[in-house]
């Protein structure tokens, strides 16, 4: 006893050493009030009430489930004896997480504001530590550093945000003038290149001017890679180039010995020894490597026929500084894969095995067929799987290799013999753990029910299904485990799933930073959340691509506050970069084609059009985020010979706040001559809805009005009184708009279908009425892989209606709005606009009232992946009517343009990040015939007063070629 | 200013936190109680020097480090129940209770759960993987010693 009261004492005495109350002073006392400082309630239940008697360990569990929320980096709890017990006061301390990270900086990029902050690594939302800061200002500094800003001052300002206890870090950068390289200095054996030869591949020194480039990233990197680009192209593949200092640039090389890699026992270019084995591009000589080389020489030979050939390497020791590395082929027979048989097949068809599989019988895209040892035991397994994994767990699956196949020496024939076995399904489903949140209507959409087919595969789509509903109802966690045993019946499955739910969180508030000119409401109209809702990780993202959407923020980071904390409200961050508000864009090019009348204006000899070029130029000045409101406001401009053009145009999205639907309003001022027969000078005002149904349907609402003055016709000068007037406008339309290809600038598939209605009408202020229909249909197909066949039909008609009595009823369409055709995207077998009806007497395109096009196309490989080649079949015609339409393919006479015209042609399309660079070359079957008029302008006036006009006759060239960017359909 | 003194003079610290590992905490109370439990099983007298309380830190650290990982892994828990018999007034001398023990053996049921399990305990290597694996988790997880005398 006496040795009790010791420990007792001793324990006393520590206790109060370390500054807690002895745990048996409180005992037995009763908790009167629980307070907290500072003030604010715990968002988690304590342990310990008022009214409790005090509890150690009731203290010690509210502090643990307290500090597990995350919100407070310290906590101490202190009594005080008031009347009738005691008082526990809860001191915290708050935590501090990472808000917004901006840049304020006044130098040139790189690097870019985005460069800067992702260096410093600071993840929103998760725990503040200021040594985290000074750790970023050091990566800030190196980025800087590397970019040509040494002995930059890099210093940090925190805001403290004590609403959503998160801190805004901003990094103040104050930086010299951007350091240029000098000459490197080389180090190292200097033998093979020399230090002249490593400063030109560097390509640090200006182009044709004294002095060097200013120091980026990217270019001390690209200078580096060239140098060693250098090496390897005299075989040094060993070499190193490694850049000891940026400023002033130091430079050590170790050329390595010369690395000669050939090949034996069979042809094999230096082309393709680059391109399959991989010493090349790694710079380095290993084991693997060189399997990995050997591997792909022999899927090339096997590629090639050759399905026996080995490949093996062999490497010399260095010897006078040189290393052969020789690769041994062993080509074999050449073969052909003939045939593939598939047998025992009940459940999938021949189509769906056969897209699964690797060996692929010769065909016409290859020539020799595809097969190997190795493709034929991958596809027995990936057979093997897609069975199993549709209930077939007992499958086998078996395959034969018949070599001389019907006496033909070298050609193969496979056959799969597939024995399904029987197919499991599912006797019983017990769920187990469904408890917080209703999942009844999830389990019944499930693919494991009792009955249906048991297979892995289908419970892990079951797995998908729960886990994606848990997630979207807040509860991040979830955890989803599954066994199995065998039935009661035969080839039956008793199913088990058991869900750990975890703890459902929900949204606290949304808090969006980094806003200075976009207004608030426009964030908080895309949140697709509200505080309560549970915290759905899908719901998220969707507002993060909402607010991309907006096309106004270069980045929207997202974050979940204090993601580890145990809380069950959580705070949303969207830390948002505006985008630059101002982009400047030019541009300048040329037009290079069969420019139809291009000399018209002191010749009208050629109105068919000429060999031409067309240079222009183009500004584009675009204002995003007008008035901090999401909506831009832009100009753009194009001059050259042909066209001049100025656009401002101001864009709402959302309007109405509908995310499907945009407003567009512009005005427009065009002078064009490019048909040739006359410049019409355009002011156009335009209002438009655009309503996006679906992903495939946008419908556009238009309401366009122009005034068009018409000059300079090159037309018979009786015609002038008729066609020269200038004509008011007013057109309503709709514009229906299908898109289900799968890429717009390079279609392989799909379907793409466009409506065109308008009216035009006294109604709408003009002067002319009529109807506008086009439509337009396109499909791509793929014929085996590689080969796509596109096709394309358009029509279109516009009657005239309420025709004015002093006009033809025959032709009462203004010339600029008539329908003009022809060329790259139209008829191939024409110049641009140079289709349908033309001036019997000068021979210039009038434009008619209906189209009827139609194009078809194969485009298939044509030279490795970028060059593909197309050869295509046009028809069609602009015609002066509907009822004027036909299929004819022979023109009557000289003043007959309404039959159909064909043209067959080639192209090739050079593969580019902006589309496919176009050329066609087409052959016109039967290009029109016309009267010309040789001379000028004046020349036609004079001769026609006196009727003395001498016609010329002429025809459209039988050859057209054309140069452009984009599919021509 | 007599109920001020007087609330001075009888406020005490009742607990507070020594140690954060991740979102999981050491209180100073608890570091007593490792103390006073280890003596009471090796039937010690408790001390409470600097290096000893460092020690059970440590340990609890480690605890801290397994507790969490069974509740990520969904282990299986021994929730505490009573066990052997034990000397009320010799709990009382360490001024430890019967729950306080129960959970302790609870605690140690299931460390050795987690043995089992993770590592197959009485297995050669399982000592040294468990040494490993914390070594891996204290090197993955932020541990604050808010009580800086305690830090090793």
């Amino acid at each position: 006893m006496r040795q009790v009261r010791h420990r007792y004492a001793t324990s006393l005495l520590v206790a109060s050493l370390v500054g807690l109350a002895s745990p048996a002073a409180s005992l037995a006392q009763r908790v009167v009030n629980i307070a907290f400082d500072p003030p604010p309630q715990p968002a988690v239940p304590l342990s310990i009430h008022e009214g409790d008697t005090y509890n150690a360990a009731a203290v010690r569990k509210s502090i643990e489930d307290l500090f597990a929320t995350g919100r407070y980096s310290d906590i101490q709890v202190d009594s005080t004896n008031v009347e009738g017990g005691i008082e526990l006061r809860f001191l915290t301390k708050n935590s501090w997480f990472i808000g917004h990270v901006g840049v304020e900086s006044d130098f040139a990029e790189p690097p870019s504001p985005g460069q800067i902050i992702s260096s410093a690594r600071l993840e929103l939302g998760t725990p503040f530590d200021e040594a985290q800061v000074i750790a970023a200002e050091e990566n800030i500094r190196r980025l800087l550093a590397s970019d040509g800003y040494s002995d930059s001052g890099v210093a940090h300002r925190l805001d403290y945000d004590n609403a959503f206890q998160q801190v805004r870090i901003t990094f103040v950068i104050e930086t010299g003038k951007r350091a240029t390289y000098q000459k490197p200095a080389v180090t190292g054996d200097t033998t093979v290149l020399t230090e002249k030869q490593i400063d030109s591949a560097t390509k640090w020194h200006k182009l044709l001017l004294p002095g060097y480039r200013g120091i980026t990233q990217t270019r001390t990197r690209n200078g580096i890679d060239r140098v060693r680009l250098k090496y390897q192209n005299s075989d040094r593949l060993l070499a190193t180039v490694t850049l000891d200092h940026l400023n002033p640039p130091a430079i050590t090389v170790k050329p390595g010995p010369v690395v000669d890699v050939t090949a034996s026992g069979a042809k094999v270019g230096r082309k393709q020894l680059k391109q399959h084995v991989p010493v090349f591009e790694e710079h380095t000589v290993d084991a693997d490597l060189l399997s990995e080389g050997a591997q792909n020489l022999r899927d090339y030979f096997q590629a090639r026929g050759y399905f026996e050939a080995g490949v093996d390497y062999r490497r010399t020791d260095e010897v006078d500084g040189k290393t052969v590395i020789e690769y041994l082929i062993s080509l074999g027979r050449q073969h052909r894969f003939v045939k593939l048989d598939i047998n025992g097949n009940k459940f999938f068809d021949q189509k769906t095995i056969r897209e699964r599989m690797f060996l692929t019988p010769r065909s016409f895209e290859s020539r020799r067929g595809r097969y190997s040892e190795a493709f034929e035991r991958r596809d027995r397994e990936t057979l093997e799987d897609l069975y199993r994994a549709n209930g077939f767990r007992d499958v086998q699956v078996t395959s034969k290799v018949a070599d001389n196949y019907r006496g033909k020496e070298g050609d193969i024939a496979v056959s799969f013999d597939i024995a399904e076995g029987p197919r499991y399904t599912v006797s019983s489903l017990l769920v187990f753990g469904t408890e917080k949140l209703n999942i009844d209507d999830t389990l019944q959409s499930l693919s494991s029910q009792r009955g249906q087919i048991f297979s892995e595969f289908n419970v892990a789509a079951d797995r998908e299904t729960v886990v994606r509903k848990y997630g979207e109802n807040g509860f991040a966690s979830t955890t989803f485990e599954w066994d199995a045993k065998p039935g009661a019946e035969p080839h039956t499955m008793d199913l088990r799933f058991t869900i750990h739910e975890g703890e459902q969180q929900f949204v606290r508030q949304i808090v969006a930073t980094g806003l200075s000119t976009t207004k608030a409401s426009l964030v908080n109209q895309q949140f697709s959340l509200n505080p309560g809702d549970p915290l759905s990780p899908s719901a998220m993202a969707d507002t993060q691509r909402r607010l991309y959407d907006l096309g106004i923020f270069a980045q929207v980071n997202m974050a979940i506050q204090n993601a580890d904390g145990v809380e069950d409200r959580k705070y949303i961050l969207y830390d948002l970069e505006e985008a630059r508000r101002y982009s400047i864009t030019g541009g300048f090019g040329a037009e290079f084609a069969r420019i139809g009348g291009a000399n018209a204006v002191t010749d009208l000899s050629d109105p068919g059009g000429s060999p031409g070029v067309s240079p222009r130029v183009s500004l584009a000045i675009t204002r995003l985020n007008f008035l901090g409101a999401g909506q831009t406001i832009s100009f753009q401009s194009r001059l050259s010979t042909l066209q001049k053009r100025a656009a401002v145009s101001y864009f709402v999205p959302r309007l109405f706040d509908r995310p499907k639907l945009d407003a567009n309003v512009s005005i427009l001022y065009d002078d064009t001559s490019n048909t040739g027969t006359f410049r019409a000078r355009r002011a156009e005002a335009t209002a438009q809805l655009v309503q996006r149904r679906t992903k495939a349907l946008t419908i556009f609402y238009r309401f366009n009005y122009r005034d068009v003055h018409v000059s300079n016709l090159n037309i018979d000068p009786l015609l002038l009184p008729r066609l020269a007037q200038s004509v008011r406008v007013g057109i309503a339309s709709f514009n229906f708009v299908q898109d289900r290809r799968d890429d717009p600038t390079d279609p392989h598939k799909g379907v793409y279908n466009t409506l065109d209605l308008g009216v035009a009408s006294r109604i709408f202020g003009s002067q002319t009425s009529f109807v506008r229909v086009l439509a337009r249909n396109a499909t791509y197909h793929r014929l085996g892989q590689k080969i796509i066949l596109a096709r394309e039909t358009q029509f279109g008609v516009q009657p005239a209606f309420s025709i004015p009595a002093n006009l033809d009823t025959t032709d009462p369409i203004p010339l600029p709005e008539r329908f003009f055709g022809g060329g790259g995207g139209t008829q191939r077998g024409f110049p641009e606009n140079q289709a349908g009806p033309r001036d019997t007497t000068t021979g210039f395109p009038l434009g008619g009232s209906a189209l009827f096009f139609n194009n078809t196309e194969l485009r298939f490989p044509l030279f490795g992946a970028n060059v593909n080649g197309v050869l295509f079949e046009d028809a069609g015609n602009i015609y002066s009517s509907l009822s004027q339409m036909s299929i004819r393919v022979t023109q009557r006479d000289i003043t007959d343009f309404n039959y159909m015209v064909h043209a067959a042609g080639f192209g090739v399309r050079y593969r580019t990040p902006v589309g496919p660079l176009r050329f066609d070359l087409a052959y016109s079957v039967n290009p029109p015939k016309y009267n010309g008029f040789p001379g000028s302008y004046a020349d036609l006036v004079q001769c026609s007063t006196t009727r003395t006009c001498q016609a010329s006759g002429q025809q459209i060239s039988h050859f057209q070629f054309f140069f452009s960017i984009g599919q021509a359909f | 200013m007599k109920t001020l003194l007087l609330a001075m003079f009888s406020m005490a610290i009742v607990d507070r936190v020594a140690v954060s590992v991740g979102n999981r905490i050491i209180t100073e109370s608890e570091i007593q109680l490792r103390i006073r439990l280890t003596a009471y099983e090796n039937e010690e007298t408790p001390v409470f020097d600097l290096l000893t309380r460092k020690t059970a830190v440590e340990r609890l650290i480690d605890q801290k480090l397994v507790e969490r990982e069974m509740d990520l892994g969904h282990y299986p828990r021994t929730p505490p129940a009573p066990g052997r018999e034990t000397d009320k007034a010799s709990l009382a001398a360490y001024s430890l209770s019967e729950a306080d023990l129960q959970e302790d053996l609870a605690r140690q049921a299931d460390l050795l759960t987690f043995l089992n399990l993770r590592f197959r305990a009485g297995s050669e290597r399982a000592d040294v993987d468990l040494e490993n694996w914390l070594k891996d988790q204290r090197r993955r997880t932020r541990i604050e010693y808010l009580e800086k005398e305690l830090a090793p």
